[in-house]
């Protein structure tokens, strides 16, 4: 009796409510991420393809990726990578900034910058292709501009190709931090302005003693994403150069993507991921420990 | 109230997931029982909804000559086919014939996922396809797949280019190195690029008439004499800058060939699609010749029937009846397409010419038909070479080492798997 009561007080309780609500979300996160994030650990130690059967290998795919060179250049290019971390937060933070301010038409350069965000992957990626061809809009200009002297080709020599890949990141990245900061920016009082100004603080002072540390939550946050996304790079190398000249702009999601689905080997694909799953766990963690520490 | 409708939605929530899963696990159930017909389930690449009145057609007419049959249809696009496929042969619920490039067809023939044709077809049906394209599906000697349509490259030239710097238009090259030194001649005298060819093994190597891989696919032998020799020979164009050092697909190449920026270009037989609209003078001032080379490289759909198919006597049947030499007829009249087949290209259709580029398009790729050639390689290991092979040749590095490498790399990865 007295477990009906208790059953039935839950059932009003705000956690039921909460736990309904939840539950089909729940359900679909554990069909399609936690069980093939769990399944992909026994997976790493076999031989699976899909079709016939799965072997153990015991530690045979990861011995295979340390002597792997592609994947060793691919993780190095992954790395590489976050590179476009600091870029895409300094620039975000300043034009959230920017666009911070009371000004005539500001909604509409807010829109314009966050236009990058949705536009698709693979449409932009084309289009920058062209404006980085040999005969493009780029050369054009710089060469206009004499800036260089002979047309460069960019996405096809090995020593520009991957820079140009992490630029279209930053273009594309940089509207979708802004936004995080421009929602943090807006939480802060105007008072604390208003009372630095008083004391005659400059805009710099006001940014980099008021305006960083207050967003500091929204700093840590973009950071872990960002970096993140970084390693984890694909649509970019995918759409423009399939990891080439050589192994120049191959990423580690990349190389993953051919093991897996296009070699079905998925054994050493899943121990490829989980490889890199501990790398950005690292970066991650030092992230953490960066931010806690200041 | 609020209580109750508190628990409302939590048990409603509750009931249309169950339903909805329920209902999930029960569909196939109840078609299989409810359905005692047979039923072929036929996976295509990219057809729908262009070509549904012509499938349509074909389907009526051999469920007409099988009672009891029909036939299910469906499409997905080229970059997710395999990993369909993959899936539903893992889940036990593979198609019964499925549309297949010569990739493919390796790549899941050499995991013994695909059923031997040759248990299934007749000596006067296989001798019914162009050898090198039927050949190509061979797979440890097993035929994994039935050539369906193709289509092959032809040289695209902008005349009027040639015409303003002064070069005939009457006398084209007939030999790769004619071809070469022609295109050279041309960006010495416009400043163009004279030619767009992708820095592609395939391509390179297979229109010389030499191999990617050893018989077995056990390994990779592109570092041969031979294969040195055309590959020096290909990277004089890009030392001359004859041809654009880019990656080029078939977008880059329609962006350059239609802003006049390279006077030829060696593309398959619907690449006039990506110009004649978009740049009505360049398709005006277009002729094209057959490729000049000792090969043709073709790109063939193949069909092919998994091992896992219900009823694979019927799957090969239905197969066999979609690649026959007048379906095939049809399908070239309807899609601009090419056939494998010996016999369609007998027909008038690919005999005369009514004057337009596509009609004299299709002649010259008719014409190289007969040394069609298929040359298969693995998505992932064609991926991998070519991205080191632009690096040779983009970057003027040696051929010889640069080779060496890549087939040390990738026979050493072979013999991992």
């Amino acid at each position: 009796m007295g477990k009906m009561k208790k059953r039935k007080k839950w059932l009003r309780s705000e956690a039921a409510w909460a736990w309904g609500m939840m539950l089909p979300g729940l359900l679909v996160l554990t069909v399609f991420v936690f069980w093939p994030l769990i399944y992909s650990l026994p997976l790493a130690f076999t031989d699976y393809s899909v079709v016939g059967e799965m072997k153990f290998v015991g530690t045979k795919n990861f011995e295979r990726a340390f002597s792997d060179p592609d994947f060793i250049a691919s993780l190095t290019n992954s790395i590489q990578y976050v590179l476009v971390v600091p870029v895409i937060q300094m620039a975000s933070m300043a034009f959230a900034v920017a666009l911070n301010q009371k000004i005539r038409g500001v909604k509409v350069f807010r829109t314009l910058y966050y236009f990058p965000v949705v536009t698709s992957t693979v449409a932009v990626s084309i289009v920058w292709s062209w404006l980085f061809s040999s005969g493009g809009l780029v050369n054009q200009l710089l060469l206009d501009a004499h800036i260089i002297s002979e047309k460069v080709n960019w996405l096809s020599d090995d020593s520009t190709a991957l820079w140009v890949l992490m630029f279209i990141t930053t273009w594309k990245g940089v509207g979708y931090y802004m936004v995080i900061y421009l929602a943090g920016l807006q939480s802060i009082p105007g008072e604390l302005i208003e009372a630095a100004r008083i004391d005659r603080a400059g805009t710099l002072q006001i940014f980099f003693k008021i305006l960083v540390p207050l967003l500091k939550p929204q700093v840590v946050m973009c950071s872990l994403l960002s970096v993140m996304s970084a390693i984890k790079v694909f649509d970019e190398p995918f759409v423009l150069t399939k990891g080439g000249p050589g192994n120049s702009t191959l990423t580690a999601s990349l190389y993953i993507y051919q093991n897996g689905f296009q070699n079905f080997d998925f054994g050493y694909a899943a121990a490829l991921s989980l490889i890199l799953s501990v790398i950005i766990l690292f970066f991650s963690l030092l992230v953490n420990a960066y931010n806690r520490r200041k | 109230m609020r209580k109750w409708d508190k628990k409302k939605i939590i048990i409603v929530s509750l009931a249309v997931l169950g339903t909805a899963v329920l209902g999930a696990g029960c569909g196939k159930q109840q078609a299989a029982g409810g359905n005692a017909q047979e039923t072929i389930e036929f996976w295509t690449i990219s057809l729908q909804p262009t070509f549904n009145d012509y499938f349509e057609t074909l389907f009526s007419e051999f469920e007409k000559e099988n009672p009891g049959v029909t036939v299910e249809w469906k499409d997905y696009p080229k970059d997710t086919i395999q990993e369909k496929l993959l899936t539903a042969i893992a889940s036990g619920n593979a198609p019964d014939v499925v549309n297949v490039n010569a990739d493919m067809a390796l790549t899941l023939g050499k995991k013994n996922a695909l059923a031997n044709a040759e248990e299934y077809i007749s000596d006067e049906v296989k001798d019914s396809f162009f050898e090198g394209i039927y050949e190509a599906a061979r797979v440890d000697g097993a035929m994994t797949a039935l050539p369906w349509y193709t289509t092959i490259p032809v040289i695209y030239i902008n005349e009027a280019l040639l015409e303003e710097a002064g070069i005939p238009t009457d006398n084209y090259p007939s030999t790769t190195e004619e071809f070469y030194n022609w295109a050279i001649d041309i960006t010495e005298k416009t400043g163009l690029y004279g030619t767009a060819m992708e820095a592609n093994i395939r391509e390179i190597l297979g229109s010389a008439g030499l191999p990617v891989f050893n018989g077995d696919y056990t390994e990779l032998v592109i570092n041969t004499p031979e294969a040195v020799k055309v590959i020096q020979q290909f990277q004089k164009l890009y030392d001359t800058e004859a041809n654009p050092k880019e990656n080029l697909d078939q977008e880059a190449r329609a962006q350059l060939y239609s802003s006049k920026q390279v006077v030829s270009v060696y593309s398959g037989t619907t690449f006039v699609n990506k110009f004649k609209t978009t740049a009505p003078d360049v398709y005006e001032n277009t002729a094209v010749i057959p490729v000049p080379f000792k090969s043709n490289v073709s790109t063939t759909m193949y069909l092919s029937v998994p091992q896992e198919s219900k009823n694979r006597e019927l799957a090969f049947k239905f197969a066999e009846y979609v690649a026959s030499a007048e379906s095939q007829l049809s399908f070239s009249k309807t899609a601009n397409t090419l056939p494998s087949t010996k016999a369609t290209v007998e027909d008038p259709f690919f005999k005369e010419s009514d004057g337009s580029l596509e009609a004299e398009i299709k002649l010259s790729a008719v014409a190289s038909l007969t040394k069609a050639v298929e040359t298969p390689v693995p998505q992932h290991i064609l991926d991998k070479v070519n991205r080191d092979l632009q690096d040779i040749l983009f970057n003027g590095k040696d051929v010889q080492a640069g080779l060496d490498q890549i087939v040390e790399e990738v026979n050493k990865q072979l013999q991992e798997q």
